[in-house]
């Protein structure tokens, strides 16, 4: 009887190889592990004329505040928050008025008057006070708004700048 | 005589790389970038003219932009729901309401971009409880008209 012909049978890997290290190269660059600052539950409201963020700037303070006009400086959604609060209403993670948004911008304000002091000390030109970056949720008032940019212009931050996503946004 | 040549054997070796833990590791990686990937929508930023306080932020440095006194003043009424009710708009030669734009932000674009003169800064008055999505489509369209410096604040009706 005969056996036939045993060959050895091996499908060619390389090609799936390369093809998944260039997937994995894809994916490597378009993920941002540096996203801290950034709240996902704020929904940020759509602007045509937004313009791409300078990256060349020294030291920026992000706000991400919320529809009820809550700066969140803690991770967490709508209902975490409320619950975060609910626990304790003076979270520190969290700041509901205007004042709690002062104090927080000048401490802040005092650390960039000490940073700027410092690169003038080092023989450096003065650099600008920091960028106030505030994300707002779309759905917040303008009131609310207000409250947040009179807690940064209080405490001595004077740019300011809207974070939107840039394009028209759904139609109705 | 002849001459018998002597011919070496070359060994040649195949080199055999193992593909498949790699694939496998490679596999992993990538099960782990696909599950960690969130594309986020591209951001951009508006910017503005914060004016200073009254009395107060004496460390603040004044920007340059402020020192020009106001030469358009956009004032914009909302309704309960937060949606425009109307947009008045009016020049430092204006006296009284000023010119009414309805309330289609639309409108306040195509004024500003027939306006005569170079774009110059713009007041933005808003009332309290209008939506935010409606205060960047408002500043929005003042930049898209070429009108670079906006300074929004917070309009106080008269009682």
């Amino acid at each position: 009887m005969s056996m036939g012909n045993l060959e050895k049978c091996e499908p060619n890997l390389i090609p799936m190889l390369d093809l998944v290290l260039q997937l994995i190269m894809f994916f490597m660059l378009v993920t941002n592990f540096i996203a801290d600052d950034l709240n996902e539950s704020v929904k940020l409201p759509h602007a045509l004329q937004a313009r791409p963020i300078d990256k060349n700037e020294d030291y920026v303070i992000t706000l991400n505040m919320d529809r009820k006009g809550r700066v969140l400086l803690m991770k967490g959604n709508e209902k975490e928050i409320d619950e975060a609060l609910e626990k304790n209403p003076n979270d520190p993670r969290v700041l509901t008025n205007k004042l709690q948004v002062r104090g927080y911008m000048a401490n802040k304000w005092k650390a960039d008057r000490e940073r700027r002091d410092a690169k003038v000390r080092a023989g450096q030109p003065e650099p600008k006070p920091a960028l106030v970056v505030l994300r707002a949720h779309q759905d917040s008032t303008y009131k609310l708004v207000n409250e947040v940019l009179e807690g940064c212009r209080m405490a001595g931050f004077l740019d300011v700048q809207l974070r939107a996503v840039v394009g028209r946004g759904p139609q109705k | 005589m002849g001459r018998k040549r002597k011919t070496t054997e070359i060994d040649y070796v195949d080199p055999d790389l193992p593909i498949t833990p790699m694939l496998d590791m490679a596999f992993q990686l990538l099960a782990f970038f696909v599950m960690t990937f969130n594309p986020t929508p591209p951001e951009g930023h508006l910017d503005m003219a914060l004016p200073m306080v009254e009395g107060g932020a004496d460390s603040a440095p004044p920007p340059s932009s402020l020192e020009e006194p106001d030469e358009l003043t956009v004032v914009v009424d909302a309704n309960a729901n937060g949606e425009i009710a109307k947009i008045r708009m009016r020049d430092k030669t204006d006296i009284g309401d000023g010119q009414d734009l309805g309330s289609n932000s639309q409108a306040l674009f195509t004024v500003l971009k027939e306006r005569k003169g170079p774009p110059c800064k713009v007041k933005l008055e808003m009332a309290d409880q209008l939506s935010y999505k409606l205060v960047i489509k408002l500043i929005d369209e003042i930049t898209r008209a070429g009108y670079k410096q906006v300074a929004p604040s917070l309009h106080m009706p008269k009682k």
